[in-house]
């Protein structure tokens, strides 16, 4: 999993490695993050009904998934990367 | 003579920088030096037309005041008049110095890093906020533009027409009413282009109506003009909407069922009455007899007016709701909030709403398509208030309830739609609509878009706009919570500026304020000249100016005409940076490698600049900045359209589609005439603001326009009797060109650009001359300014209006800083929360003065 922009004050870095069970869900994989970086990151990436929030890019592999309720596969093929954008919504202007 | 003929004679392709425009250069070059800049004919945007900027463009390339090489401060002391005791070092000790503070503060907590940028900088902050997100900081100020940005005007370009901003459709309008803006005159978005296309509106006898205190250069233009008091445009638009919808009974039905919310039905609580399966608003079908979801395939019929039981609860359509709620604001109503006689509001809302000609068609291309030639239009002037929101929607209504939005004839969001270039389908955006139905924009410069909202999350950044997720442009709040973050909850304060041409002293409130804000942050500019901002720097590098450096984006959503051809262009070196100047984004780049941050931004990159496939950027190994921008180009316009192409041929265009321009007509998604959600927004920030004891007045988070006054009854009283405005000229663009000697020489000429306006009568009352010296002392601050009196007829007689953003006092400009070269207006404007509009944070840019003869009058 790859964390890019608004998040280093949280994750203090970009990459974070797991292991989650077959069929997993994204949210089960945010869920994993959180357990280990603390409630503020779902703070940064969710709203509080549990939607991504609306600067927040999340990829599956090359495929952007638009509800943490999705699953991480490709197709039939489990997905190795995850990769999660901050935009820095409240930049300029 | 002999050099020119032997020797090299070329014209160049590139792109303007002097303002946010973007406009088409043909640039002649002999013998390496530039000695001519021209307007390019074959551009769409511009189409050959250049303004006085843009022509004295060659005047800020070899300026002598211009930075050549990195300096370092040698006082530890920062003030605004307070030598920093610049001296000379060389790149490698100003990028490691930089480098070893960037790692200091991404190791300790990235949020710490600001990023400032301009509108001249418009090309180069875009991929400064690349840089940024990379980091891991989320704080940006678009600075140069604080006080000049249209910031709410910019949600509601988002939420009515799914754009940055919006123009009058040039080639079918036929009633322009224009408040306040610049539109067409030589400022505003695609200025040349823009006013070519207007002025041939005029010509095929589009009438024209400026309401707007002063006779500025844009009024001057116009069929008729009505001045009217600052602040009080919501009001003459709310009197408006009042005639056209209870006294002519002019609005289209047809576009308000289908595309906008006013069939949905609105409860007592002042919310939509949702359907309990899939909670989507509910509409009335009168043939049926009852609710259905707004989307049904069965609706028959929607219901407008009248009130339903649903459920066990009552509820209107919203546009029964806003017709009620305009009952009261009659032009009796609004003539004394405004000065303007009820009879003339009566006048002009019926001269809109006939040339509306609700009803009417026009086949374009072959495709029948509404004709609504009426467009409002606004910008600072009329929102720059504390009632900044509320008067826009009201403006914004104004077009919606007649049907004149996005389609031939009227308002025009800037390029909502691309369905891209022919040969590679990019770049694509199409307006989209969300779960309610509602508008989304699909293209943001700074995404996201505005609407839907964030959620509110308190204060987690430095310009409050996580916690008032509606201020989609430059914050008026940031200087407020930068010096003070404990205040607002702020867990970690602002170390470090990245300092991109802003002159944020002198473009944003009382630079005594903002300087305190900025003292103690290690400051890197980014810097043509050693201006007023640049007082507080730690480090400055040469940045090289528009015509030196090469660009991944000479062309934004807005830069375009918003009918015609699209029209992208290069913006490329004319010649090499003079001195040790280099271009900011190569500047970037080199740290990003020293600071150890190349995957990260690579990555940004990659998302944000949508390069994929093979051009995407491989983290494994560093790129030029042409690589980059090759690889920007090719992404977009396929591989042989790459950076080799555009350097030689400078554009490539190609003709928008009727469905792109007008695109409404083709689309599902609906405008809110009843903006629930940001009811129900308030409610979060006021509850936020509870919960963080901070002391913010959410009342204006309102479904429903209605006007208030901009300062309470004492501010006004004590003397100070006239209220000052702001305004822009086509010759300078913010603080960034006044030391431009072509640009002081026509501003000399000109009667206003460089002394203040005022009434006549006014004047004589006062006993004030034309040319006479006058001191203006303002209500809110209490600073006093000088400046020249140009006496005139063509201004309310309650005003002064003050032009661009002279004064300088900066030892190293040293043609800005001449005495009366123009008054700086922010000494006048107070920074505080009492001064915003805190829906869009915009500030209040009338300020209460007393204006007085000064008693010091100079020997001309």
């Amino acid at each position: 999993m790859h964390f890019y922009g608004h998040t280093r004050d949280v994750t203090g870095g970009t990459d974070f490695v797991t292991e989650l069970p077959e069929r997993s869900t994204v949210r089960d994989l945010l869920d994993r993050a959180v357990a280990h970086y603390g409630e503020k990151l779902r703070e940064r990436l969710l709203t509080r009904s549990g939607a991504l929030e609306a600067n927040v890019q999340l990829f599956v592999g090359e495929r952007q998934v638009l509800s943490p309720d999705e699953p991480l596969r490709d197709g039939l093929e489990a997905v190795g990367e995850v990769t999660i954008f901050v935009v820095s919504a409240t930049a300029g202007g | 003579m002999g050099a020119s003929v032997a020797g090299e004679d070329r014209w160049i392709p590139s792109t303007c920088g002097g303002c946010y425009s973007c406009c088409s250069l043909l640039v002649h070059r002999v013998n390496g030096t530039v000695v001519k800049i021209e307007g390019n004919p074959e551009s769409a945007t511009n189409r050959g037309r250049l303004c006085a900027r843009g022509i004295s463009g060659i005047m800020t390339l070899y300026n002598p005041n211009r930075v050549n090489v990195p300096l370092k401060r040698t006082n530890p002391r920062k003030g605004l008049d307070l030598d920093p005791g610049w001296v000379e070092i060389t790149w490698e000790e100003a990028l490691e110095t930089v480098a070893a503070r960037l790692k200091k503060i991404r190791q300790e907590d990235p949020r710490k890093l600001l990023l400032t940028g301009t509108v001249t900088t418009q090309d180069e902050v875009p991929f400064a906020r690349l840089f940024a997100m990379a980091f891991g900081t989320p704080n940006g100020w678009n600075s140069g533009a604080g006080n000049h940005c249209g910031t709410a005007e910019h949600l509601l370009g988002a939420v009515y027409h799914a754009s940055w901003s919006k123009q009058p459709d040039p080639d079918h309008c036929r009633y322009l009413l224009n408040f306040g803006s610049s539109v067409g005159a030589g400022s505003y978005y695609c200025v040349t282009g823009m006013a070519q296309r207007i002025a041939d509106a005029r010509l095929r006898g589009m009438r024209q109506v400026a309401i707007d205190p002063f006779l500025s250069i844009s009024a001057e233009k116009a069929d008729e003009w009505i001045p009217i008091r600052p602040g009080t445009d919501g009001a003459f638009a709310l009197a408006m909407l009042h005639v056209l919808l209870h006294e002519l009974g002019i609005y289209d039905r047809d576009y308000l069922e289908h595309h906008t919310n006013g069939p949905y039905l609105i409860g007592e609580d002042g919310l939509y009455l949702r359907d309990e399966q899939e909670q989507l608003p509910l509409i009335w079908d009168p043939i049926d007899g009852r609710a259905k979801p707004f989307s049904a395939p069965d609706i028959k019929a929607f219901a407008l007016e009248g009130e339903y039981a649903v459920n066990g609860s009552k509820a209107k359509p919203a546009f029964s709701l806003l017709k009620e709620h305009l009952r009261p604001f009659t032009p009796e109503w609004a003539a004394p909030i405004t000065s303007v006689p009820a009879g003339t509001i009566r006048r002009i809302a019926g001269e809109f709403g006939r040339e509306a000609r609700v009803g009417s068609t026009i086949v374009l291309d072959g495709k029948v398509l509404p004709y609504r030639p009426v467009a409002v239009m606004y910008f600072k002037g009329a929102q720059g208030h504390k009632n900044a929101l509320l008067s826009c929607i009201a403006l914004e209504l104004l077009c919606e309830v007649v049907g004149a939005s996005n389609v031939p004839g009227a308002l025009l969001g800037m390029n909502a739609c691309s369905l891209g270039y022919p040969e590679t389908g990019n770049p694509k955006w199409v307006p989209k609509t969300d779960r309610d139905g509602l508008l989304v924009a699909a293209h943001w410069p700074t995404p996201p878009a505005p609407y839907p909202p964030r959620e509110v999350k308190g204060a987690e950044t430095i310009d409050l706009k996580g916690m008032i997720p509606t201020c989609p442009g430059s914050s008026g709040a940031l200087p407020l919570v930068m010096a003070d973050p404990e205040r607002f909850k702020v867990p970690y304060k602002i170390e470090m500026n990245l300092h991109l041409g802003s002159n944020y002293v002198m473009t944003f409130a009382n630079p005594e304020q903002v300087a305190e804000a900025f003292k103690d942050v290690f400051q890197v500019s980014f810097s043509l000249y050693l201006d007023e901002s640049t007082y507080f720097s730690d480090i400055v590098l040469p940045a090289a100016s528009y015509l030196e450096r090469l660009s991944h984006m000479a062309d934004w959503m807005a830069s375009n005409a918003p009918v015609g051809e699209w029209c992208y262009h290069v913006r490329q070196p004319v010649t090499e940076p003079i001195g040790e100047r280099r271009a900011t984004c190569e500047v970037l780049l080199d740290l990003a490698e020293r600071v150890g941050m190349r995957q990260e931004l690579h990555a940004c990159v990659n998302l944000m600049l949508q390069l994929k496939g093979p051009f995407a950027l491989d983290p494994g190994r560093p790129y030029s900045w042409e690589e980059i921008v090759d690889r920007r180009y090719k992404a977009l316009f396929g591989e042989a359209h790459g950076l080799e192409w555009f350097k030689e041929h400078g554009i490539l265009k190609w003709p928008k589609k009727v469905e792109e321009v007008y695109w409404k007509p083709f689309s599902s998604a609906r405008a809110p005439i009843y903006l629930e959600w940001l009811k129900r927004l308030g409610e979060e920030v006021q509850a936020m603001a509870q919960k963080l004891d901070l002391p913010l007045d959410t009342s204006a988070f309102l479904p429903l326009p209605e006007w208030r006054p901009c300062h309470p009854e004492q501010e006004t009283a004590n003397g100070h009797d006239l209220t000052a405005i702001y305004y822009k000229v086509p010759m300078q663009t913010f603080s960034g060109t006044y030391d431009n000697p072509w640009l002081d020489e026509a501003c000399s000429i000109d009667r206003f650009a460089y002394h203040v306006a005022i009434h006549a009568e006014t004047a004589r009352r006062k006993g004030i001359q034309d040319g006479d010296w006058i001191e203006i002392t303002s209500a809110s601050t209490g600073a006093t300014v000088r400046g020249r009196a140009a006496l005139t007829e063509g201004i309310h007689p309650e005003v002064i209006a003050i032009a661009g953003c002279g004064g300088h006092w900066s030892k190293f400009l040293t043609v800005a800083n001449r005495e009366g070269r123009g008054v700086c207006f922010e000494w006048l404007m107070p920074v505080g929360l009492g001064n915003l509009d805190i829906p869009s944070l915009t500030q209040d840019q009338c300020v209460p003065v007393r204006v007085a003869r000064s008693t010091s009058q100079p020997q001309a």
